[in-house]
């Protein structure tokens, strides 16, 4: 007898839905603030549940100022905080409060798992999953129970884009094409003049060309720091050029 | 809470295996799940026979085996089983109340305890996780 119910649960609890893998494979690239972002501009078209899936370095609470609020546990599953009336978030910090997380690998996967099955995500339409660094469990995990549609972010940094590329290429073995690679910290914009502090992007358009992904470059914007905790309130120009890609992922 | 999440698995993985192997009728489900999760057995039971009514598992009865896990220290060796960590477990029940972790994710367990011997975290566990042992059917 070999049945997955967790496996089962999660299958159904996500089928239906459109359900987004914010992904890097590298650290520290952005992909906590972009997922965020993302997540709130999905939200204006549907409702959308947000979902950290990096459980040793959990980061969404933090963006969104709820840190310390514990998840209810209803007949229907772990509810997801709401942020916004269109918005909820799920977490593991929302279930070990303010532990931290240090799990052997053999764990990582199911914890992960039993997280996307025991949501309840209700009538959302768009899934945002918020991936760690790294490529291990989170992908076949994620693999198992959806179709995901991966979006690749970077830095313009080769050490980077070096890890993406396996990446990239690992995707396109699984049959999840990615379509986007967004090269977060591009460059700062000053007064008419365009600073890149981390050198050229050619090489992300180079994958973008080799691997069949459009390139969104974003800028560096220091003010993004002030709204750690309150990100929903965010009006940059991240919103704006991240807005491009949650139009075309709508429209088709 | 939680039950009702876990009767919903446990029906709806059987219910798929019964329909992609042909069974129209499941009369016992057996399952095990992990004491250190702490599962309210009469609400499972009760969810498990409010969901089961529109699938193939209508006529069903869910037989529960309570396993208490095993562990292995990594870092020292030493094997030990929940009774070891029995004290480890009363504190978070109380620091946590009725969703404690382990009630949900009892595969958190190495983050949460630690070797009673050395303080390690690096626990090996046996028995975690809800599994379907048996499925009976007509």
């Amino acid at each position: 007898m070999n049945l997955e119910p967790l496996r089962e649960l999660a299958r159904d609890r996500l089928t239906g839905r459109t359900v987004i893998a914010i992904t890097s494979g590298k650290g520290g690239v952005g992909k906590s603030t972009i997922a965020s972002l993302m997540a709130l501009i999905m939200s204006r078209y549907g409702r959308t549940t947000l979902v950290d899936l990096d459980i040793h370095g959990t980061s969404i609470p933090r963006a969104m100022g709820v840190q310390g609020r514990v998840h209810e546990v209803s007949k229907e599953g772990i509810e997801p905080i709401r942020v916004l009336e269109n918005l909820g978030i799920i977490s593991i910090r929302g279930i070990i409060g303010s532990r931290y997380v240090v799990l052997p690998g053999e764990r990582e996967g199911s914890v992960m798992e039993a997280l996307l099955a025991f949501t309840n995500y209700g009538d959302s339409r768009f899934v945002m999953i918020d991936m760690p660094p790294g490529m291990s469990d989170e992908l076949l995990v994620l693999g198992r129970v959806t179709n995901f549609m991966p979006i690749m972010v970077t830095t313009p940094s080769k050490q980077s884009l070096y890890v993406v590329e396996d990446l990239i290429r690992y995707l396109i073995d699984a049959k999840q094409q990615p379509r986007y690679l967004i090269v977060n910290m591009s460059y700062i914009q000053h007064g008419a003049s365009i600073i890149r502090p981390f050198g050229d992007v050619n090489m992300a358009y180079e994958l973008g060309k080799k691997y069949g992904l459009s390139i969104i470059e974003l800028p560096i914007d220091p003010s993004l720091e002030n709204y750690i905790g309150s990100i929903i309130n965010y009006r940059g120009e991240l919103l704006s050029k991240l807005e491009q890609i949650v139009r075309a992922i709508i429209e088709k | 809470m939680h039950e009702w999440s876990l009767a919903s698995a446990i029906v709806d993985s059987v219910d798929k295996w019964a329909r992609d192997n042909g069974v129209n009728s499941v009369i016992k489900v057996v399952v095990e799940i992990p004491t250190i999760a702490m599962i309210d057995l009469e609400i499972l039971r009760d969810a498990f026979n409010m969901l089961k009514q529109e699938s193939r598992l209508a006529n069903a009865e869910l037989e529960v085996r309570q396993v208490s896990p095993r562990f292995r220290c990594r870092a020292c060796g030493y094997v030990f089983s929940e009774d070891d960590v029995n004290k480890q477990l009363r504190e978070l029940m109380g620091e946590y109340g009725e969703e404690y972790p382990l009630h949900l994710m009892p595969d958190l367990a190495p983050t949460l305890l630690k070797c009673p011997r050395c303080g390690s975290h690096d626990i090996e566990m046996l028995e975690s996780q809800i599994r379907v042992t048996e499925v009976v059917t007509k």
